[in-house]
């Protein structure tokens, strides 16, 4: 026992011993690079995003024009906001885009996804033609479509009238100028497409061989595998796309602004309009938060639901 | 042997946010800094020598606009002689929406000292107290800017409790460009030279000639007759106006006359298919000006501004006739370009000093020399078609004279603006002139329903978050 201690002990003695102190500093500099890493995006958040939430949120309690008016008028702006007709109108009208826009991308990307992820011939081609569209400026899209929708001379009524069809006034329509926003909309379909078809690859191909085997059809093989194991990336999209359509702006700024008679009058357009054109901030302030706080009850509701529909991979 | 890092999350966010409040602290307080002294370039310090003023000009035109430059470069020299102590920044237009731009530049302190506005952007930044109130200068040097060298209505816009806000850079007036070989091809003659050679009727009764010899084409277009000025210029023509030119808070649409006119304007689109309305959907937001010269229309009404436009493009004759007469006699559009000092210049004696140069007579014909604009100075008036034809020779097939005639004979006037006026034309009437003129969906009337609320909203008695329900009542 004597003689194991002693050994022991020299072995201790021999091993370098770790310094604590040592040790801790260089942990911290790990964190330190890790956080510094992270600062550009922590003080963007912090200084255009936080900060101006923040902001917003007391500017609602002002009647300020910015300029030369600054009057505190409490809690007025953020109890008027949800009786005022003009913020109801807007919101039916985002409501509207919104809840056709979301189902309508989700089906038409993820449809094209599947086609593209069947090994067809020149598939980076067609990748690229179906992308195209998301990365072209918001505001070319809107004048590009303006033409397509003219009634006259326009390509669609022109192709409508070539089989015989009066077409609609499109834009000019009190009924049809949403419905034309949303079908432009969906002209981008090709930005969550990318997403799905990033998905559909990490969908491990035992799965198909397994259902293979069992003779499911490939019908089946969709609804049992793709389906399910694609849910991550759908709920991610959905969210995803239920925030952009609430923030629906440049359409309906350039294409319509707002008209005709308000039928295209957007959530984010009235704000702005609230803003600049009445000059009054602060209730442009309080019409921001009130969106926000429509948007937060859509993500949260999604966020409810996925655990019912999302299904995660568990190792 | 779980690493522990000194650095809790909470103590990263919380030096974060320090830091990022120092950051915005001294972005704010930069702007405040004191300059840095001038060098001689041996490296020694100037000698104190007289302080030479910057000013600031903000301008609507991009840096490559037709003929600016050499306005600028050619005036400038000689300004400069004149007034070796202040120095101009010409600033090209940064793009985007005037008023967003201005206004956020206005807010953080950091506006130039003179801006140049058009049409209802002008009057929203004096109806904001943006404008410093030139009637002072301009009372002391009333020879030299000669305000009676206008025309009559030159400032009715740019007025605030009777004082003057704004000088005008150039007036240009609203006419016909026709196209000759359709008048030809259609067998209509011309029509005249002068002011009240024709009339709403026969304008009419030409643009039905066009869209019945072809269905798929329009007879003649503006930028839209909607709660604007073009609608403006028509109920002039009928006698009456859309503001109260006595008092800014009141809409007459409601008026007999107003809903004469109204319904001349939605006949001309609906009934007869002559009339369509420029840059929206219903052109496919083409503008009126390619409309023409794409022949998709044999007329437009237009101003100087497109004549340069029309010349190089237009692949047939040409040429403009004067506004048609309305019921109570002629009527035209005059433009409504001008600048105005910031209330908050550090200079505004130079800004002022400026301001005299940019709507001086010299620098008037060099605008019209270089860019083809419009004088608005009578003086100097006769002067625009020659100094046009000087520079292109095909001006000389067109009647130029008529342009300048209506600013001599005081026809016509300017923007009518309502006490809230961006407000009032874009999210009360717009609506409903979209219902009429843009849909067809609705007669003149509907529009007259809401002559009373745009004046109410306008006296204060409607706040901004009862518009809504007041618009539905109308509804």
């Amino acid at each position: 026992m004597t003689s194991a201690t002693s050994t022991e002990t020299q072995a201790a003695r021999s091993t370098p011993q770790v310094k604590p102190s040592r040790r801790m500093k260089q942990s911290t500099r790990e964190a330190l690079y890790g956080y510094a890493m992270a600062s550009p995006w922590l003080a963007g958040f912090l200084l255009f995003t936080l900060g101006p939430m923040i902001s917003s949120s007391i500017i609602g309690l002002y009647d300020t024009n910015f300029l030369n008016k600054w009057q505190w008028v409490g809690l007025h702006w953020y109890q008027s906001v949800i009786f005022d007709k003009l913020v109801q109108k807007a919101l039916f009208n985002t409501a509207y885009f919104s809840f056709a826009t979301v189902p309508l991308n989700t089906i038409l990307a993820l449809l094209i996804a599947v086609l593209l992820n069947q090994g067809v011939r020149g598939q980076s081609f067609w990748r690229t033609v179906y992308y195209l569209p998301a990365v072209v400026s918001g505001v070319a899209v809107a004048l590009l479509w303006s033409w397509l929708y003219e009634p006259r001379i326009g390509l669609f009524n022109t192709v409508l009238r070539s089989v015989g069809i009066q077409g609609p006034q499109w834009l000019q329509s009190q009924s049809w100028a949403m419905p034309s926003i949303i079908i432009m909309a969906l002209w981008g379909a090709g930005g969550a497409m990318l997403i799905y078809l990033a998905g559909l690859r990490g969908i491990p191909t035992s799965l198909y061989e397994a259902a293979e085997i069992d003779g499911a059809s490939s019908l089946r093989r969709f609804f049992a595998i793709t389906l399910p194991m694609l849910t991550p990336t759908i709920f991610f999209n959905i969210v995803l796309n239920v925030i952009g359509s609430w923030q629906v702006f440049t359409q309906a700024l350039i294409m319509t602004n707002g008209g005709p008679n308000n039928a295209t009058l957007t959530a984010v357009l009235h704000l702005y309009r609230t803003g600049f054109q009445q000059g009054s901030f602060g209730y442009a302030s309080a019409q921001a938060w009130l969106l926000f706080m429509v948007v937060l009850l859509f993500v949260l509701l999604a966020l409810r639901s996925a655990s019912s529909w999302v299904h995660y991979e568990r190792v | 042997m779980g690493r522990t890092p000194r650095l809790s999350r909470r103590q990263f966010l919380v030096f974060s946010a320090g830091m990022s409040t120092a950051a915005f602290l001294a972005a704010c307080a930069a702007p405040g800094a004191a300059p840095a002294p001038a060098a001689s370039e041996g490296g020694q310090a100037a000698a104190p020598t007289a302080e030479k003023v910057k000013i600031e000009y903000q301008s609507r035109e991009p840096e490559n606009a037709a003929g600016v430059q050499q306005l600028w470069n050619e005036w400038y020299s000689t300004f400069q002689a004149a007034h070796p102590d202040i120095e101009i920044e010409f600033l090209p237009t940064p793009g985007g929406n005037e008023i967003e731009v201005a206004m956020t530049a206005m807010v953080a302190g950091t506006a130039t000292d003179i801006y140049e506005f058009c049409c209802q952007n002008s009057t929203y930044f004096i109806q904001q107290g943006q404008s410093l109130n030139l009637q002072p200068y301009i009372d002391k040097d009333a020879a030299e800017v000669n305000i009676d060298d206008y025309y009559k209505h030159q400032f009715d816009p740019w007025k605030k409790d009777g004082d003057i806000q704004m000088m005008p850079r150039f007036t240009g007036t609203q006419l016909v460009y026709y196209n000759k070989d359709w008048f030809d091809k259609a067998g209509v003659p011309y029509p005249g030279k002068e002011w009240g050679s024709w009339n709403y009727q026969e304008y009419a009764e030409i643009g039905s000639k066009f869209v019945n010899a072809d269905p798929q084409t329009w007879a003649t277009s503006n930028y839209g007759n909607g709660a604007n000025w073009l609608t403006q210029y028509w109920l002039r023509g009928w006698g009456t106006h859309m503001v109260n030119p006595d008092d800014s808070t009141e809409c007459l649409l409601a008026s007999q006359e107003a809903q004469e006119c109204l319904e001349y304007l939605r006949a001309l689109t609906w009934d007869s298919k002559e009339y369509v309305y420029g840059g929206s959907a219903m052109s496919g937001n083409i503008g009126p000006d390619v409309l023409f010269t794409s022949e998709r229309i044999a007329m437009v009404e237009i101003g100087p501004w497109a004549l340069n436009q029309v010349l190089d493009s237009a692949q047939f004759k040409w040429d403009v006739a004067p506004m048609p007469n309305g019921p109570a006699g002629p009527t035209t559009h005059q433009s409504v370009d001008g600048s105005l000092v910031w209330v908050n210049s550090e200079h505004p004696d130079e800004a002022w000093t400026v301001l005299k140069g940019t709507t001086s007579p010299e620098f008037g014909r060099l605008y019209a020399k270089h860019a083809n604009k419009q004088p608005s100075r009578k003086s100097i008036l006769a002067e625009f078609p020659k100094l046009l034809r000087d520079l292109d020779v095909r001006y000389n097939d067109i009647n130029l004279e008529i342009f300048i005639d209506s600013l001599a004979k005081d026809i016509g006037g300017p923007e009518e603006m309502f006490a809230k006026d961006v407000a009032t034309k874009s999210q009360i009437l717009q609506p409903a002139f979209d219902q009429v003129m843009l849909q067809g969906t609705q007669g003149v009337e509907y529009i007259g329903k809401f002559a009373d609320v745009a004046t109410r909203y306008n006296r204060g008695e409607i706040p901004d978050e009862k518009l809504g329900e007041e618009l539905q009542k109308v509804q």
